[in-house]
């Protein structure tokens, strides 16, 4: 026999890592599909109640269209709100779901030390499997999520798509998150040896890494910034607004409720703002940039995966059974 | 180029947090064997096979495998099989998937062996993992080991879970594969009754360290148990290394290496041979007795040794 080793290719390693994990994506398979069911029925209720109520396409700026709004959000706003906040909270726990399992069961069970003595070796299996899987996940995810992004849209109608609800539930930003969770997990898993542990902790990274990129997300690109000589409400793109301050006649920054302050009240605010030389300024992403948020937000939650993922694969080059 | 060791370490030694597993340990196994490793639990002996099949790093020491192999290498990956203990593998899976899982993991890879052996055995093939009989998954976990068409097969504690009947199966299974391949076999076992028949070279490890390494024939032949009077025990104590004493009011029995001749007692003394069980017993008792072949083995000053 030759004495020439050759490590089996990529491609097997990939097969042999699919047929292991296999039982878990068809579970994935079949958690995703009943979703999909739901959001589809809901949503279609959703879409069709919005339509009904009239407030959908009108001008909010109409008293009548905030009415109808109002009477939409009265049926459907809980429905909408529930299934948002999920999302937004534990849409990234689908991650650990998958994750956790993926290094911890192995050392739980001891399949270990048959998987790291066969030829292929353990670091190119735990490539193997972390690539796999995390691939069916991220576009299992994103199949999941341009759904959800439908079902949500009606409560971007009148908040626009920043709406951090909505904006979390879109592909780029939902897949990212997801796998930053799954990485997050394998590594946990990896390290403690213990799947619910692993577990706990994705579904509590799921939340915070979601705290993180709200209080992030502003700050992507530089914001514009617009200034007004009223009070009333100035825009109707559905920008996202960060932030309102005044300036006096000669410059200098104060804050809005020190120019109702000086004017006494609304009105003689708003006089000092049209008449007195007083400026209202804002701050503002514009929705034109939504696009290029939304894969700021998939490239560091999915490089900070990629980081956590290549931490997991070096404990395991270096963790002894 | 065969390998004329298919364990070779000196000075290994393997600690978890504060407690030493392994501990000096200097071995060298030489291929063409089935070795026995044996001792208590917590002996070190999944440790040493652990080393040797790359799965634990040393703290200390060196360990090469068929040779110059470094354990975990790809290319001793690729000639060593691993049978781990309790024969963990995916319970959800099936066994045709498991025999798939390992023809894409290896690069050696012989499939219509192993579907004989599982055929021969009436194992199905469609049948999950985890619905298995403890013996049917030993049988799978040695079929896919011996799939690799491994130079060095090693077993940790594989007959430990398994009743008679499978046990004799699965012996059966491994010792026709020894003959039809040549290959070297090292396994653990706590079953020191039942390796007189299927292993010549003997390992025994103590406390984490190597008390015996030896052919067993040698080993067998080169100990007598001397049976005699207490009041001669001391004189023959001092001349020759005493393994295990025992003395019990005015007859002593002493375990002696002789070298493989019979002890030069005086006719009082009755002299037998001793069975494997009683010479590995006797040494795990004796903690500072060791029976190593030079010049690899450890001896101390100390140590109660014949040196060869």
């Amino acid at each position: 026999m030759s004495s020439l080793t050759l490590a089996p290719p990529r491609s097997a390693v990939l097969r042999a890592a699919g047929l292991r994990h296999r039982p878990a994506l068809r579970t994935l398979s079949g958690v995703l599909a009943g979703l999909l069911l739901v959001l589809a029925v809901t949503g279609y209720r959703l879409h069709a109640g919005l339509e009904r109520s009239g407030a959908q396409g009108c001008d909010m700026a109409l008293r009548s269209c905030n009415e109808h709004w109002k009477d939409f959000l009265r049926e459907y706003g809980a429905e909408l709100a529930l299934g948002g906040n999920l999302v937004y909270f534990l849409g990234g726990a689908l991650g650990a779901f998958l994750g956790a399992p993926l290094l911890a069961r192995e050392f739980e069970h001891g399949t270990v030390r048959f998987a790291w003595t066969q030829g292929a070796g353990r670091t190119r299996w735990t490539v193997g499997g972390l690539v796999l899987v995390g691939s069916v996940l991220a576009v299992a995810t994103a199949l999941t999520a341009v759904v959800l992004d439908w079902w949500i849209a009606p409560l971007a109608v009148h908040g626009g798509r920043f709406t951090p609800l909505a904006f979390t539930s879109a592909p780029p930003a939902l897949v990212g998150r997801v796998l930053l969770v799954f990485a997050l997990s394998a590594l946990v898993g990896a390290v403690l040896r213990r799947t619910l542990v692993a577990v706990g902790v994705g579904v509590a990274a799921s939340v915070v890494t979601t705290l993180v990129a709200e209080s992030l997300r502003f700050h992507y690109r530089a914001p514009l910034e617009d200034t007004l000589h009223t009070l009333a409400q100035a825009s109707l793109d559905h920008r996202w607004e960060g932030g309102l301050w005044v300036t006096d006649p000669a410059g200098e920054r104060l804050g809005l409720g020190r120019l109702y302050d000086l004017g006494g009240d609304y009105y003689g605010a708003q006089k000092l703002l049209s008449e007195g030389g007083y400026s209202l300024h804002e701050s503002y992403q514009p929705d034109s940039r939504y696009w290029t948020f939304q894969f700021v937000e998939f490239g560091w939650t999915a490089l900070l995966a990629v980081a956590l993922c290549a931490a997991a694969v070096w404990w395991v080059r270096r963790r002894a059974v | 180029m065969a390998a004329d060791t298919v364990i070779d370490c000196a000075g290994l030694g393997r600690r978890y947090r504060r407690t030493w597993a392994l501990r000096d340990c200097r071995l060298a196994v030489p291929a063409g064997h089935v070795v026995a490793l044996v001792g208590p639990n917590g002996a070190g002996k999944s440790t040493l096979l652990g080393l040797a099949a790359g799965l634990t790093l040393p703290t200390e020491g060196a360990i090469t495998v068929l040779g110059d192999q470094v354990p975990g290498s790809p290319r001793a990956l690729d000639r060593i099989g691993f049978v781990a203990q309790n024969a963990a593998l995916y319970p959800g899976l099936r066994v045709r998937d498991l025999l798939a899982m390992g023809r894409h993991l290896n690069r050696r890879w012989d499939d219509a062996r192993a579907r004989a052996h599982l055929d021969g055995l009436g194992i199905p093939r469609d049948r999950r993992y985890g619905r298995l009989s403890g013996g049917q998954q030993a049988q799978v976990s040695l079929a896919l080991a011996l799939a690799k068409r491994p130079e060095l097969l090693l077993l940790d504690e594989p007959l430990a879970a398994l009743d008679p009947l499978a046990r004799h199966d699965f012996m059966a299974v491994l010792l026709t594969a020894v003959a039809e391949d040549g290959l070297s076999v090292v396994f653990s076992s706590h079953a020191v009754n039942e390796l007189r028949q299927s292993c010549d070279y003997l390992v025994v490890l103590g406390g984490g360290r190597v008390q015996v390494a030896g052919e067993v024939d040698d080993l067998l032949g080169g100990h007598r148990m001397l049976t005699g009077p207490t009041a001669e025990a001391d004189r023959v104590a001092d001349r020759l290394p005493v393994v295990r004493d025992r003395r019990a009011g005015a007859q002593s029995h002493l375990l002696v290496r002789t070298g493989g001749v019979d002890a030069p007692v005086s006719d009082g003394w009755r002299q037998q041979r001793v069975g494997l069980e009683e010479l590995v017993l006797a040494y795990l008792r004796e903690p500072t007795a060791s029976a190593l072949p030079g010049p690899r083995g450890a001896v101390r000053p100390n140590e109660k040794v014949l040196l060869p």
